[in-house]
């Protein structure tokens, strides 16, 4: 049933990706000719011509979006139109920085935000409950820009613990992972108390309490279990979207990843890297989102594969 | 005995109060760049113009666009071409120093010249240097060490282009792209030891360099994009010198005792084109151009919005520029006479256009251009500043279709590129000339100025015909004059760094290259008075 449920969705990933492909695509040549940038001021006209050909701009529209879907089928996303290197290599290169980059950050907001939101929901109403909302309201309204810098004055500047920027190393991680770790901390903080506190007040709850469980057993086997669906989705959807959006982050802290990587290309209008990039990320939230689905699964029997 | 304990002790404690009045300058550099910083490899292109400064550390042009040894004026500086002439106003020939060794050995022939101008302006996609380097037309070699160019017409801005002719061994020509960026080899100063592509650069000073090792023994550049991230590094001590630093961030570089503030004047410029052609907005009227000019409070700018890093401007040359001359009026802040001139032009009420400017691009580009947008207004003009992608505008250049467009510029030395830029490609005679009308007098006596100068033949006729045309385009204010600004670096006060007046500085200590003292200063002007 499991392998039903992959092949099922990786059809309906691949119908997905040929749409978003050719949305993007359209969306960039709406942006106009590459190679006004490509060209440098003194180009002539035949030598934008010749860049135009040697890059199969002159190509009608069409034949150039079936020529590109048939060579992507095959691996082959062409060559940046700046720096001649093959596109998808120039994406693959950025994408393990900003894997470690969203794993470390997704990591530090699980391991820290859900306890926060256990404990605001234990004690609710109380002064740590209060300070655990303030900590959320304040990781999801601080400017991730903000915050970055204010750590490296800190850790960097001011302790000397830490690397200002650059990666080299499990240190030089740290800082850009919990900047952008903060807004999902607070996220999952505030989602963990929310749901906790819903689950906490259930029937099967009281039971396992009077069949004399311990606090720790309760809270976790049967209320955090049961909240995990809606924090699994969002910690899903949020380390997908750290792959290729972090871009602030990744700016600030020179962090060498795909976000900015596809920003530039985007800038630049290099169709080939931009391709390539939305098909890798494509493709990794293939993958995340179908981990989700088994997820669910496992966390809650309830649901059948089919259905998930 | 007691002498000579005597003596040690007195050696030791003058090395002592030696050591104290001239700490070591530390030998090892971090360079925190703004951009990225590519490929080692001139031949491949990747759009970063990090690369016309980054690879000459290693990779050596036939000539160089700097301040002259004479500090009086701007010029081209041999490199590895000893000299050159003009036998002919359609041959250039140069003759290359002899006995100089590439890093791998190789002696330095017309062979690898030759060859690498080939590859330069004969690939199947046309890059940057290429589009500049192939006016200099068919090159032969005439001799072990000389090189001849038959010019496709007598051209002497050639002697600029060369300076983008980066000559690497002969082993280039046999090892991949891949493998010679990643170690790229040259004739200069320094070694590549570590060049992954957009990654962290390592240079180690070249023991074998014609000109003796170069300072400091170790250069590493890192590219860190956000500027409040590179001003940390150089707080925090990790870099050495910081590129351009931001003007809000020059008072936190200031208060730390360990760093300064480094500049260089003149370094580039903002103006903005306006479209000759234009009868609506009333733009073919030179008095409407004048109005705008003298609508604009420069000095106000520059001191509120840059800090004073920069100075007012009302021509397209400033010092340092062939053809640029004090002699030039500016435009002074006369708003009464703004108006007087739109009411004599027939405007009296003034009029409306649309301004494409970038937005982050430049220094304070959206800041300057919204002053001068509401001092415009002060005389009833009304601008509607349209923050664009640079794509935008460029492809808007390329079709005529602005009534104003911004215009930013670096220092080069030699106009030629600039001029065809804002008098030819900005004006696409074919799609306005339809719309507005036959090609306005002023630009075609503008381009019949920058002939001229093409034609020259001598760099003094050149000068000239540059000058007069400098003097024209302030005249008929074809454009909307605005600023230079200067190049900021924050540096560590112990290295001692101090630019040299360059087209594209080196980071290195260059003045100890020249074999000369670097200013005292940490403002280094353009042209020394």
């Amino acid at each position: 049933m499991a392998a039903g449920l992959v092949a099922r969705r990786l059809v309906q990933a691949a119908a997905a990706l040929l749409v978003v492909l050719l949305v993007v695509f359209a969306c960039l040549l709406a942006t106009g000719d590459p190679v006004d940038l490509l060209a440098p001021p003194e180009a002539s006209e035949r030598d934008k011509a010749l860049l135009r050909r040697a890059y199969g701009l002159d190509q009608p529209v069409v034949y150039q979006f079936a020529a590109f879907v048939w060579r992507a089928a095959r691996g082959d996303f062409g060559r940046s139109l700046f720096s001649d290197r093959p596109a998808l290599r120039l994406v693959s290169e950025r994408l393990p920085a900003s894997l470690e980059l969203a794993l470390a950050s997704t990591l530090i907001a699980v391991v820290v935000g859900v306890p926060l939101g256990i404990v605001a929901a234990m004690r609710r109403a109380t002064v740590v409950d209060q300070l655990v909302i303030a900590v959320a309201l304040l990781g999801q309204s601080v400017a991730s820009f903000w915050l970055a810098l204010m750590l490296i004055l800190l850790f960097a500047v001011s302790l000397h613990w830490l690397p200002v920027s650059g990666r080299d190393g499990w240190a030089s991680l740290l800082l850009p992972a919990l900047a952008l770790s903060f807004w999902l901390l607070a996220l999952l903080a505030r989602l963990t108390r929310s749901e906790m506190l819903e689950v906490l007040d259930q029937d099967y709850i009281r039971t396992a309490r009077a069949k004399g469980m311990g606090t720790a057993a309760v809270v976790v086997r049967h209320g955090l279990r049961n909240a995990l669906i809606p924090l699994v989705t969002v910690t899903g959807v949020s380390l997908g979207w750290q792959l290729g959006g972090a871009v602030v982050i990744e700016t600030v802290f020179a962090w060498p990843g795909l976000g900015t990587t596809l920003l530039e290309a985007v800038l630049r209008r290099d169709y080939p890297v931009v391709l390539a990039g939305v098909a890798v990320l494509s493709a990794v939230f293939v993958v995340i989102n179908l981990l989700v689905d088994l997820l669910y699964v496992y966390i809650d029997p309830r649901i059948r594969v089919g259905a998930a | 005995m007691m002498a000579r304990i005597a003596s040690i002790v007195i050696a030791l404690a003058l090395e002592a109060t030696w050591t104290h009045a001239a700490p070591a300058r530390p030998p090892q550099w971090t360079v925190v760049i703004s951009e990225k910083t590519g490929g080692g490899d001139a031949l491949s292109e990747y759009g970063t113009n990090s690369q016309y400064y980054l690879i000459p550390h290693v990779v050596e042009p036939l000539v160089r666009i700097e301040l002259l040894p004479n500090e009086r004026s701007w010029g081209i500086v041999p490199v590895l071409a000893e000299k050159w002439s003009f036998p002919d106003p359609r041959t250039f020939v140069v003759e290359l120093r002899r006995g100089i060794k590439f890093q791998n050995g190789e002696e330095l022939t017309a062979e690898h010249v030759k060859a690498a101008y080939d590859a330069f302006v004969f690939p199947e996609k046309p890059g940057r240097r290429g589009v500049v380097l192939k006016a200099l037309g068919k090159a032969e070699i005439a001799g072990k060490h000389t090189i001849r160019w038959s010019l496709p017409k007598p051209d002497l801005s050639v002697l600029a282009a060369a300076s983008h002719l980066l000559v690497p061994p002969m082993a280039r020509h046999t090892m991949t792209r891949e493998q010679f960026e990643a170690r790229p080899i040259g004739t200069g100063p320094y070694r590549a030891t570590a060049w992954p592509v957009d990654g962290t650069v390592q240079l180690e000073a070249w023991d074998g360099y014609r000109g003796g090792k170069p300072f400091p023994e170790k250069l590493t550049f890192r590219h860190v994009p956000e500027p409040s991230t590179r001003v940390f590094e150089l707080i925090a001590g990790t870099a050495q010198v910081a590129t351009a630093i931001p003007i809000e961030s020059l008072a936190m570089v200031q208060a730390n005792p360990k760093l300064e503030v480094v500049s260089l004047t003149g370094g580039s410029a903002l103006s903005y084109v306006i479209n000759l052609f234009k009868a609506t907005p009333p733009f073919r009227d030179k008095r409407v151009r004048q109005a705008m000019n003298y609508a604009v409070d420069r000095a106000a700018i520059v001191k509120t919005i840059l800090g004073g890093r920069g100075a007012a401007m009302s021509a397209p040359l400033w010092p340092g520029w062939l053809g640029a001359s004090d002699e030039i009026r500016g435009y002074p802040y006369d708003p009464d006479k703004a108006r007087a001139l739109l009411k004599e032009a027939g405007h009296p009420n003034g009029f409306g256009f649309r301004w494409t400017v970038t937005q982050g691009v430049f220094v304070k580009d959206v800041e300057v251009a919204q002053a001068v947008s509401s001092q415009l207004t002060r005389v009833g003009i009304k601008a509607t500043v349209q923050p664009a992608e640079r794509a935008r505008i460029l492809a808007e250049r390329n079709e005529g279709e602005y009534d104003v467009t911004e215009l930013i510029w670096t220092m080069y030395w030699h106009p030629a590129i600039l001029l065809h830029f804002t008098l030819n490609a900005s004006f696409p005679d074919a799609k306005l000339t339809p719309k507005w009308g036959p090609l306005p007098p002023e630009l075609a006596r503008a381009r019949r100025l920058m002939s001229d100068a093409a034609e020259a033949t001598t760099v003094e006729a050149m000068q000239r015909a540059y000058a007069a045309l400098n003097q024209l385009m302030h005249e008929e204010a074809f454009w909307l004059f605005v600023h230079t600004v200067d190049s900021l670096w924050g540096v560590q006060k112990d290295i001692a760094w101090r630019p040299y007046p360059a087209a594209f500085p080196a980071s290195d200590d260059y003045w100890h290259r020249t074999g000369r003292k670097a200013p005292e200063s940490p403002t280094v002007p353009s042209v020394p008075k």
